[in-house]
């Protein structure tokens, strides 16, 4: 038996339906998702995104990091999703393989809200409290509470220049942890599985210039689970855990704790010595089954 | 990504675009779901390229990717293959050689995952064990009598499969 003879049982090989002009466009409008949860690949990546109809630039300030919805942008955080029109031809769909969830969007957030911010708290340090992080707001503009959810949707867009868009649909909270005088952030993104919000599946190879330890586990219920650790290779600077969890019901989790105030991305000197959660307090939230799309 | 490495990207993509249709379907035994697990494929690849394309085993880490990327999808419930009441009536007629082609993919999908997986990639793709290790996970003795295994049971099926009158 070789391979000859599989390529024989193979036989005639219909025409590719694979779309890899969609897969970059798509994996273009991915990558702002990425970066936020990946603020170091950002900057030592030195990109401008194109993302959420608009062009996002991710780089050192005090206005860097904000999604600056676009004109375009639906904002529906209470309002039912509607079916997405087809996307745009050269822009790939939204890429989300994950069935469509049954639960109104005002209700995810308010059940999420409540199941995360009880996650947190029963695994955080006793006396750890919640604080807004001044980076939660969305749309731009509106504040949001400690680990308030909001719901990002956007519908496929195609500029006059080419540039894709849009195909948004997730959700997303962040709040500052506090103990005496110590200091974190906690960051969380849920999305149906395929989409920008998509966890990674796969340990990537280290960025440059970065301290990574990656490990790729299985959870009890079949998920799969990447915990990271990211630091900068000279030592200084915060140090972020993060955990990304696959699940077998079309959910998607990416949860980063950092020991940092506000968020990772704007360097500085830690406010705490670690991340508010170790990387398995984290998994531990993760695989919580309330924490889930398809309650 | 810088539009140069988007280049090299395409480049490698397209290189390699029909071996990696033709792995996956080996894998999962249907050609839409083969495609959309190249796409997927495909996809966590731009994500890691800026990194990735400067390894010295990029195609082994972009089978382990697709390998990967189909047992994971197993497992989703909307992948799964549902059962059916009653089997339809197939018509018995003599195998052409069509069939006789088409009876081994089918023989290999009857293995066990990760057994067919180790075959596919140990006979097909002409890994190493070693390698065959990395990609799935697990040790070199385990990939040894997974390939052995699959490789005796297809045999077995093989001659347990009626020849053509």
């Amino acid at each position: 038996m070789d391979k000859q003879l599989f390529d024989l049982a193979i036989g005639e090989v219909p025409p590719s339906t694979v779309d890899v002009d969609g897969v970059v466009a798509r994996e273009r409008r991915v990558a702002w998702v990425y970066r936020a949860a990946n603020p170091w690949v950002a900057t030592s990546a030195g990109v401008v995104v194109v993302a959420v109809g608009a062009a996002v630039l991710l780089a050192p300030g005090p206005s860097a990091g904000h999604v600056a919805p676009a004109a375009s942008e639906t904002s529906t955080q209470s309002s039912t999703p509607s079916p997405p029109p087809s996307p745009p031809t050269g822009c790939g769909g939204t890429g989300i393989t994950a069935p469509p969830t049954s639960e109104e969007p005002s209700a995810a957030i308010t059940r999420l809200t409540g199941v995360l911010t009880a996650d947190v708290l029963q695994h955080s340090a006793p006396g750890t409290t919640l604080e807004a992080n001044p980076l939660a707001e969305y749309p731009k503009g509106t504040p949001r509470g400690p680990l308030e959810f909001y719901h990002v949707r956007s519908d496929v867009v195609q500029h006059p220049e080419g540039a894709c868009g849009g195909g948004d649909d997730y959700f997303s909270a962040r709040a500052t942890t506090v103990l005496a005088e110590r200091k974190g952030n906690v960051f969380v993104i849920i999305g149906r599985l395929g989409g920008h919000a998509s966890p990674s599946t796969e340990c990537g190879p280290a960025p440059a210039d970065m301290q990574e330890t990656c490990v790729r586990e299985a959870g009890p219920g079949g998920e799969i689970v990447l915990k990271t650790t990211l630091s900068q290779s000279s030592g200084a600077g915060p140090t972020i855990h993060r955990v990304d969890v696959t699940k077998t019901d079309g959910t998607g989790i990416i949860l980063n704790a950092e020991n940092v105030g506000t968020d990772a991305k704007y360097g500085g000197l830690p406010n705490s010595p670690e991340p508010p959660l170790t990387l398995d307090q984290l998994v531990g939230i993760a695989l919580d089954p309330k924490v889930t799309l398809y309650p | 990504m810088k539009r140069s490495n988007e280049a090299g990207y395409r480049d490698y993509v397209a290189a390699r675009m029909e071996v990696l249709r033709r792995t996956a379907y080996l894998l999962c035994r249907d050609w839409h779901l083969a495609d959309d697990l190249v796409s997927i494929t495909i996809g966590k690849l731009y994500r890691h390229w800026h990194r990735a394309k400067d390894l010295a085993h990029l195609d082994a880490y972009v089978r382990q990717i697709l390998v990967r990327t189909w047992l994971d999808e197993r497992i989703r419930p909307w992948r799964r293959e549902e059962p059916t009441e009653s089997l339809p009536d197939v018509p018995v007629t003599s195998r052409t050689d069509v069939e006789e082609r088409e009876g081994l993919v089918e023989l290999l999908a009857s293995l066990p995952p990760r057994r067919r997986a180790a075959v596919v990639l140990r006979v097909y793709c002409d890994l190493s064990v070693e390698d065959t290790a990395k990609i799935l996970g697990c040790s070199e003795g385990t990939v040894k009598s997974q390939t052995a295994r699959g490789l005796d049971a297809l045999r077995a099926l093989v001659a347990e499969t009626p020849t053509p009158n």
